[in-house]
């Protein structure tokens, strides 16, 4: 099983001055192994790393400690063939803002060399995207659109999307949702880390996920899985087999309904229930 | 091709993983004899086209059907329901697919707080009404 | 079909302001420069001109430069937040060379055509290269500057390029270069060459340092005066009012560099006649320098809807009236001030300096009245032609008629009886703008 995304021990430091609450690390130190085909969901409050995890995977941002691999290739080195089977989208769309889509579409079509321009409009159709309008004035859901359009026209083997559908209608969510699968020409499936605050969306499509809390890895645990096993249990105490113990609500636990047989009969959890949990 | 029938209902906020939503409609649609031998099951990317859901997903649920014994997979056409005996047979089997409806009534009993053996008699007198009604 | 896409140009246009600045300008000064040989004037005569005219084309050229290059580092800015490969690289790199070349072919046709006349006229090969040198060593270092200031070179580079350029602020140098050493010019041209070479091969415009940050006049104070005060947006072909960007500001403090030549050709002298072709069109190139430049630096109180909202915002006619006097107030302060500067100490400087601010309000208010007027499809358009051709227009009908139009009290006196009604119409178009149409969006 080939990782597609690998980190050992990222760590980034936090800038002097910029937070006064005793935090050493922005992020990390994060171990991480995702394999190929994983959609992973990347899941956490405002300010937990979120974004700062996918800057240091990309290289984006240089990691003070450790190091990031894409594809098997170290993130601050990566040749050219892996970066064609990249896909990125980030928060803030960045476009050129005096092109239009279409002109956007055919710039990418001369960089990347897989780009399939029909699909692309296709997409951008689906979406509901204009594709004649300058990007200066576009709205900010459709910039975001446009940015995905981009990041997927060139069927990317990796795709690594930072709030994608944060401005985007229901129904537009949906479309993409869809389209993240719809769109692969390849045989091998595309591995994707998607982080966006939209837990029902995500829930829908992710194969694993993955907790992020001040910066540190919580949990990382394939969806099916944390769905079926993983339970709430009333605790008064911080219990050292839980997997975490939450204060809220008189007390609780996360526990394993594997090893705590008990646990089997509470109900389960959603992608929500289970953040709350680990946040508090 | 398919019936409309054959669409799954996916609700992802329940507690079951939608691929073992999958599976367990399809044991009841063959179970109820909705789908017979031989039908056709709606292709993966379809599914996942129409529910918005992850194709990995769907073919896991198939996988896991087609080591059942339950659907098995035919070239050019996809996965088809394996051509064996009405499953009436094993109620073992049949009483794993009443479980969750099972583990719901007994949490809902809990819930508010009925004695067990009461529930158990309305169990059996709605068992009883249902039989009746029953042609 | 990706092949044909990939070898496809980059040809997307250019905002208008790029165009102005690397193609319009250096044009017209070229064109100006061809003007004596096309004429068979007697080079000799116009040299003082001529050498204010390659001056000018200098600051040009390194201007256009410093834009080209700082349009190629935000073209850049799309593709490395998404890690693309080198290819996207390549296009900025290749539309940044395509662009240079035919910033250079147009900046310096006019003026080594000239030195090449006057050298054959000597007979001696001494002018060209002089010529050809000062050029391109400006454009490379008005492009060293830019890339450097962004962190797209070695920053090494950065003082050097600066130093240069400073040094074309005297126009001794000018003279001293155009007439040098033949040696000297070839040794400048090599290294200019050598550095083109290296700024712009393939590996070029990687990032190495952060860049620093981009100076913005109007907002170095921390006074609430000064930060509420913004370069008035550019308007689109659309009517839609966008972001205006940094551009201007460097427009602003180019041009007081130029009264240092300029008052020694003593255009601004009293007595200075413009009966000769070359003044004509010289100083209908001169009103249009000016006008685009004040065109480009408008000023106006911020209209960010947090303060449109607030109490004490201001009306329509309030506001157009601090825009049209604050930006005519601001520029002809700025170029009052430098054109005092430098004529301090000289015989009659507070003559030159009041017909600089004559010529510089006057452009002032017409760019203000042009840029103001709703519906002017292209006002840009309007204020180069109605400054160039209505200013040459005049002076060639007076001397047509026999009149030698001199630099006087009357001329003050005519520029004052335009300024008005200028400024008058320029308040006027501006507060029957929408201001909800000139914030643009919220």
């Amino acid at each position: 099983m080939t990782l597609a995304i690998e980190a050992r021990q990222l760590t980034l430091h936090i800038p002097d001055g910029r937070w006064s609450v005793a935090r050493r690390y922005a992020l990390g130190p994060i171990d991480l192994q995702i394999p190929e085909g994983a959609v992973v969901g990347l899941v956490g409050r405002n300010g937990a790393g979120k974004s700062t995890l996918m800057r240091c995977l990309l290289g984006l941002a240089t990691p003070d400690e450790g190091e990031a691999r894409l594809l098997g290739e170290p993130s601050l080195a990566l040749t050219d063939a892996v970066r064609e089977r990249l896909g990125y989208a980030a928060q803030t769309p960045d476009l050129f803002p005096r092109l239009n889509g279409r002109e956007h579409l055919d710039e990418m079509a001369a960089v990347y060399a897989n780009v399939d321009l029909p699909s692309a409009v296709t997409l951008a159709a689906r979406l509901d995207l204009p594709l004649g309008k300058r990007a200066d004035a576009l709205s900010l859901g459709d910039q975001q659109k446009l940015a995905v359009v981009m990041a997927l026209a060139h069927d990317p083997d990796l795709l690594l999307l930072d709030e994608p559908v944060a401005s985007l209608d229901p129904i537009s969510r949906r479309d993409f949702m869809r389209a993240l699968f719809a769109l692969r020409r390849k045989a091998a499936p595309r591995t994707v880390l998607v982080s966006s605050h939209l837990l029902s969306d995500l829930e829908r499509v992710v194969s694993h996920v993955l907790f992020l809390r001040d910066g540190k890895v919580q949990l990382f645990i394939e969806w099916d899985e944390a769905m079926e096993y993983l339970r709430c249990v009333p605790a008064r105490l911080p219990d050292p087999l839980s997997l975490h113990w939450s204060a809220a609500q008189g007390g609780r636990a996360l526990v394993d309904s594997r090893h705590c047989p008990e646990a089997a009969g509470e109900p389960g959890l959603s992608m929500e229930d289970l953040l709350e949990v680990l946040n508090t | 091709m398919s019936s409309p029938q054959a669409f799954f209902d996916i609700q992802p906020q329940l507690a079951t993983p939608i691929y073992r939503q999958v599976v367990e409609q399809v044991q009841r649609l063959v179970a109820g004899g909705q789908l017979g031998p031989g039908d056709e099951l709606p292709s993966v990317r379809a599914v996942a086209e129409r529910h918005a859901i992850n194709p990995m997903t769907v073919s896991k649920a198939y996988s896991l059907l087609e080591a059942e014994g339950l659907l098995e997979r035919r070239r050019g056409v996809g996965m088809v329901v394996a051509a064996r005996a009405q499953p009436a047979a094993a109620g073992s089997d049949l009483l794993a697919l009443l479980e969750p409806a099972i583990q719901a009534l007994a949490r809902q009993t809990r819930q508010l707080g009925i004695p067990p053996d009461q529930a158990v008699e309305a169990l059996a007198r709605a068992l009883q009404s249902d039989e009746q009604d029953r042609p | 079909m990706n092949a044909l896409a990939n070898a496809a140009l980059d040809t997307a246009p250019p905002p208008n302001d790029q165009l102005v600045a690397t193609r319009l300008l250096p044009a017209c000064v070229s064109a100006l420069m061809l003007l004596p040989t096309g004429l068979a004037l007697d080079s000799s005569d116009v040299m003082g001109l001529a050498t204010a005219l390659l001056w000018a084309q200098a600051l040009l050229l390194a201007f256009g430069a410093a834009l080209l290059a700082a349009a190629a580092h935000e073209r850049l800015g799309p593709w490395e937040s998404r890690a693309a490969p080198a290819a996207g690289r390549e296009r900025v790199r290749a539309r940044l060379t395509r662009e240079l070349v035919r910033l250079g072919a147009i900046g310096l046709s006019g003026p080594l055509a000239f030195a090449g006349v006057l050298d054959w006229q000597i007979g001696e090969l001494r002018t060209l290269p002089g010529v050809a040198a000062l050029l391109c060593a400006s454009l490379c270092g008005g492009l060293v500057l830019s890339l450097g200031w962004r962190g797209r070179t070695p920053r090494l580079l950065v003082l050097p390029a600066l130093l240069l350029l400073a040094s074309l602020a005297r126009p001794t140098v000018i003279e001293a270069v155009s007439r040098g050493d033949f040696w000297l010019s070839l040794t400048v041209l090599g290294c200019a060459g050598l550095l083109w070479c290296s700024l712009l091969s393939p590996r070029t415009l990687t990032v190495c340092a952060p860049p620093w940050p981009q100076p913005q006049p109007l907002a170095w104070g921390r006074r609430a005066w000064a930060r509420r005060w913004r370069t008035a947006p550019y308007r689109s072909g659309t009517g839609k009012f966008l972001g205006s960007d940094s551009a201007p500001h460097w427009q602003m403090a180019l041009v007081p560099l130029w009264f240092q030549s300029v008052s020694r050709s003593e255009w601004l002298h009293w007595g200075q006649a413009y009966d000769h072709i070359y003044a004509i069109a010289g100083y209908g190139l001169w009103l249009m320098l000016m006008g685009i430049f004040a065109g480009a630096s408008l000023i106006a109180p911020t209209l960010h809807w947090r303060h449109r909202l607030a109490p004490g915002s201001p009306t329509a006619a309030r506001w157009a009236r601090r825009l049209v006097f604050g930006s005519m107030l601001m520029y002809g302060g700025i170029f009052g001030l430098s054109l005092a500067l430098t004529v301090a100490g000289e015989a009659d400087s507070a003559r030159i300096v009041a017909s600089g601010l004559g010529d510089v309000l006057l452009a002032s208010s017409f760019a203000a009245w042009q840029r103001g007027r709703r519906g002017a499809v292209k006002e840009g358009l309007w204020i180069l032609a109605g400054l160039s051709l209505g200013g040459a227009g005049v002076l060639a009908l007076l001397t047509g008629l026999g009149v030698t139009p001199q630099r006087g009290p009357v001329w003050l006196a005519v520029q004052l009886a335009l300024i008005v009604p200028f400024t008058w119409a320029a308040v006027r178009a501006w507060s029957r703008q929408d201001l909800n149409a000139v914030a643009g969006k919220p």
